[in-house]
């Protein structure tokens, strides 16, 4: 019966050992885990990002020809839904380009006048981004007022046309596929999370044998120190603890030396007689 | 150095360069599925633009103007590679005619060619060598790919077949007519006149991936300060606990407190041991006793040196009152995952609530800056206020019942705000959020110093500060990273689940002290009276107000700004601000333990008030980015070094003034007046820069925040700082009470 009792409890410190290792080596995996997996999201950012600009790029430029043609007109005094060469030009644009979604022309009130569609049904655009636009005070540069932004999958520019007086002509708004950008995203952070599961299937081998090895280790220590202590016999060896800035050497001393100022003391009283 | 440091080093080593290793690889993998991707979309772009600028010549030509009498070239494809930084090169270049000497390599005449500014002769060449290729295949050098596109001159052309059909009615035509007569083919050499070259550098995506380096850098802080924040919860794990426990009792010994008990329960080595140092802290602790009381029973003139010598021992080894059992931080890891939890779903919406409040509807007439501004502005007030407010609801309704309500709030709070598109539901709703973050930071905080008690008060203050800083770190990155992925509503909804979990780990939070301590009305008459206090009016005034103002002005104002005027885009700004955060957060936490060991709450003050002082006057004298880094780090240093000491000296002052002062209520009065001091800071900043340019600025502060610490250190000479022993024996004395 007893050494079933000791079998049972040598069982039952295996599994804590286990357990307590399996624990301590959650630490630098986690860590690991967490570095790997923020820089490959990270990393897939970046190159939606750098491929995204390009578009963002691209479609920019559509804006600003499809801008030019409108201000050249008004320049010559054409109100803008008298402007013949527009609808030719936005259809140009469309064809020239199969990853131009829309294009669409908003006059000074943010009426919409004109809207070219790749299918043909006219997404509804956010009249209150063009009055905002629209609100901005022109700038005196070459460079038209412009708010870009990106989303699901699409890439939008709104630019601000100015008319012959220099004040708010109307705006522009252009919608480009942004799918090239997301494919990058989603692409590579596909291949770059299976490389980092392949390398934290591999680390977590290695985490775990080396920790299961300082703890043994330890383990190992703090019999030792045990054993040292109970003999009132502490060796230097006990300074060079596993774990090192947790060193038992001190505190035991530190015990010892109490004992031996309360003895002084005691010694003094007994020279005294108290 | 001893074996096992340096093994425990060489593990540390092959750890860190398994990692690094793993980032190259990942970079590497990126670089290799990203370049073709990249490449597709830059052909795009210079086709694009290829055909923009080509329908601008073609409609010089329509004007009647030839390739020769073409001016301003030039300026117009240099001010296309202006706009367009992705590309490298641009070049006109007029069709080698047939016949001409130059045919066979159909290189043709260069007739305009623009580059970057900065090229080497090298780089030309090799960008020459692509636009005098032959053919239209696709022009890939070493270093650079390029579109070529043809120009068409229509009016020449029409102007051509003309005269070729001209020519056939009169054959009185010069020479080709001659040679030719009736041949079409030859006015065809002619339809396109010139090539467009528009050039890209190949080694585009790798720029792109070195970018990545800093972002990996930043990957690696942030993923290792949220592991280490989630971790410090789960080494509170049952198989743990009894590790962490034994360490922190050997380290109390070891320090000389002799006045714990480890009271282990696992059979393991560890445990063992713990039993058998427990054994003997009691023998000796009964040993002091023994004599004690024998010497006390002697008579007096006997007592005299001895009684003063074991009076000595008693008080370096603490043998005084009976031991305590080392406490299992339990509770003290819930409430600082809690309120990291909560501060990290207000971080998350920091990068981008200005941008989303600014585009609600709100009352026509407000300007988008008010729009974002008036619900910041709110918040932050409401917050402030909240902080004088929370120390006596707390004492009314006890820790669990604020904390969880407190924590509830900000998660509706969230929830409202990501389904809301009313900004003025908005502006309500942040300011009662701000008013339940505010409670849980003064709970919380109040909380974990009732647990640390007198010894480790500034050990709990750097916890709970590097807590939030922590979550100031994380926050606005992956809320960043969610709000431009998936919409705002997705990054709300994020924040809000954040703060939701943290109504779990508060929820049952134990009132320690209170069972000991009687609960006193919290007097605010008292608490304001101890304000009129000289010391805490010095501190307060030349400490604790320039030392806020210098990190809100430094951070806030004058490192944007000064990387705004380098010329470096916003992000690197916001990097080295992650520095400043990083470096509180390396070592708040053991400068905290340091202040409490020493009780040098005064010298931990001065010395970070002059830290931050020096980071200024470096970032004056070093005129660089290396001059940022070394400003925001060591101001990072520099605050947590006063940090937590600064708010334990002022409170300490105001409760030995007043018996009747509250503690968590003065803690929370000096936290408003905290507050203000950082508001000034940008308002300060704003002044300095105007009168004095950026560096000036720069080391105004730091003359400000420097002369305030010498101030204050001065004046506080003589101040003693008797709180934190008094509190300790008196504690002490009550625990001996409790125990007997």
């Amino acid at each position: 019966m007893k050494e079933k009792d000791n079998t049972l409890e040598v069982e039952h410190a295996k599994t804590h050992f286990l357990r307590r290792v399996s624990m301590l080596a959650l630490f630098p995996f986690a860590g690991f885990t967490a570095v790997l997996l923020f820089a490959a999201v990270l990393i897939s950012l970046r190159l939606e990002k750098s491929v995204g600009d390009l578009l963002e790029d691209r479609t920019a430029l559509i804006a600003q020809q499809l801008n030019n043609v409108v201000e050249g007109g008004l320049r010559f005094g054409v109100p803008l839904p008298d402007q013949a060469a527009v609808p030719g030009k936005m259809r140009s644009l469309i064809a020239n380009d199969e990853a131009l979604l829309t294009v669409a022309l908003f006059d000074e009130t943010g009426k919409r006048l004109l809207a070219e569609d790749r299918d043909g049904k006219i997404p509804d655009l956010d009249t209150r981004i063009v009055q905002r636009v629209l609100a901005q005070q022109p700038s005196k540069s070459a460079e038209r007022y412009t708010r870009t932004w990106r989303t699901d999958g699409e890439q939008h520019v709104v630019m601000q046309s100015r008319d012959a007086l220099g004040g708010t002509g109307g705006v522009v708004w252009a919608i480009y596929s942004a799918k090239p950008a997301h494919e990058a995203f989603s692409r590579t952070l596909d291949r770059l999370t299976g490389a980092a599961a392949a390398m934290l299937a591999v680390s977590v081998l290695l985490i775990f044998g080396v920790v299961t090895l300082i703890w043994r280790k330890w383990e190992q220590h703090v019999n030792h120190a045990h054993s040292r202590f109970r003999d009132d016999a502490l060796d230097a060896q006990l300074i060079d603890s596993p774990l090192p800035g947790v060193s038992l050497a001190h505190a035991l001393q530190h015990i010892g030396v109490a004992e031996g100022e309360l003895l002084a003391i005691e010694r003094k009283m007994m020279e005294k007689s108290i | 150095m001893s074996i096992a440091k340096v093994r425990f080093w060489l593990i540390g080593v092959f750890g860190t360069v398994l990692m690094v290793a793993g980032l190259v690889v990942l970079a590497g993998l990126a670089r290799e599925t990203g370049s073709k991707m990249v490449v597709n979309a830059l052909a795009g772009n210079s086709k694009a633009i290829g055909t923009a600028v080509r329908i601008q010549i073609e409609r010089a030509f329509e004007l009647g103007i030839s390739l020769d009498e073409l001016v301003g070239v030039d300026s117009v494809l240099e001010g296309e590679l202006q706009r367009h930084r992705e590309l490298s090169f641009f070049a006109l270049v007029q069709k080698g005619a047939a016949g001409e000497p130059n045919a066979a390599s159909d290189g043709g005449k260069v007739i305009a060619f623009v580059t970057r500014a900065k090229v080497t002769d090298a780089q030309r060449d090799e960008m020459k060598k692509l636009i005098i290729k032959p053919g239209d295949a696709e022009l890939v050098s070493e270093s650079y790919r390029a579109t070529k596109m043809d120009v068409t001159d229509a009016q020449a052309m029409a102007r051509q077949q003309a005269a070729a059909a001209t020519e056939v009615v009169v054959p009185a035509a010069p020479q080709e007519a001659a040679s030719s007569p009736v041949q079409p083919a030859a006015p065809q050499a002619s339809v396109s006149q010139a090539s467009l070259v528009i050039g890209y550098p190949v080694n585009y995506i790798d720029e792109q991936v070195n970018a990545v380096a800093t972002d990996l850098i930043v990957a690696v802080l942030i993923a290792l300060v949220l592991v280490t924040e989630f971790l410090r919860y789960a080494s509170q794990h049952s198989t743990l606990r009894e590790f962490f426990r034994f360490i922190e009792f050997t380290g109390q010994v070891k320090a000389n407190n002799f006045g714990v008990r480890a009271g282990a329960r696992s059979g393991d080595p560890m445990g063992a041991l713990s039993l058998t140092l427990d054994e003997r802290l009691n023998s000796i602790r009964q040993r002091y006793s023994g004599l004690l009381q024998r010497i006390e029973r002697a008579p007096a003139h006997l007592q005299l040196g001895v009684k003063a010598e074991l009076d000595k021992v008693a008080q370096v080894y603490r043998l005084r009152s009976d031991p305590t059992e080392v406490v299992s931080t339990a509770d003290v890891a819930r409430l600082r995952i809690g309120v990291f939890l909560v501060a990290m779903s207000e971080e998350i919406c920091r990068p981008f609530f200005a941008v989303f409040a600014s585009n609600l509807d709100g009352p026509v007439g407000l300007s988008p800056q008010l729009l974002a501004g008036i619900p910041l502005t709110t918040f932050l007030l409401v917050w402030a206020l909240a902080q004088p407010i929370g120390a006596s609801l707390l004492t009314r309704f006890g820790p669990n019942r604020c904390l969880t309500i407190a924590a509830t709030v900000v998660s509706a709070g969230m929830l409202i705000t990501a389904m809301t598109s009313n900004w003025t539901v908005l502006v309500a709703v942040r300011a009662l959020t701000g008013g339940a973050y505010g409670g849980m930071f003064i709970f919380t905080l109040a909380m974990m110093l009732r647990h640390a008690g007198a010894s480790g008060r500034a050990g709990a203050m750097a916890g709970f500060l590097s807590a939030v800083v922590a979550a100031g770190m994380c926050g606005p990155v992956i809320g960043g990273l969610i709000a431009g992925n998936f919409g705002f509503t997705a990054a709300f909804f994020t924040a809000a689940a954040c703060s939701i979990a943290s109504i779990g780990f508060v929820m049952g939070t134990a009132d320690v002290v209170a069972a000991k301590k009687q609960v006193k009305e919290v007097s605010f008459a008292a608490t304001l009276n101890s304000m009129r206090n000289a010391p805490l009016i010095f501190l307060m005034l030349f400490s604790t107000i320039p030392a806020k103002l210098v990190t809100t002005s430094v951070l806030l104002m004058l490192v944007p700004l000064t990387i705004l005027d380098m010329g470096e885009s916003p992000a690197v700004a916001g990097r080295l601000i992650l520095l400043y955060f990083f470096g509180v957060f390396l070592v708040s936490g053991y400068i905290g333990t340091l202040s409490d060991r020493w009780n040098a709450r005064k010298t931990f003050v001065t010395i970070g008030g002059l830290m931050s002082a020096l980071a200024c006057f470096i970032g004056y004298q070093l005129d660089s980015i290396w001059g940022l880094v070394v400003l925001c780090s060591l101001l990072g240093l520099g605050q947590a070094a006063l940090a937590s000491s600064q708010a334990l000296l002022a409170t300490g002052m105001m409760v030995t003034k007043d018996a009747k002062a509250d503690r968590e209520l003065a803690l929370g009065i000096y936290r408003l007046i905290d507050r203000f001091g950082g508001a000034m800071g940008p308002i300060m900043a704003a002044v300095l820069i105007k009168q004095f340019g950026l560096r000036g600025a720069l080391l105004g502060v730091g003359l400000i925040v420097g002369v305030g610490a010498v101030v204050a250190a001065v004046a506080l000479w003589t101040y003693k700082d008797k709180d934190s022993t008094e509190e300790q024996e008196s504690e002490e004395s009550c625990e001996t009470k409790v125990t007997a």
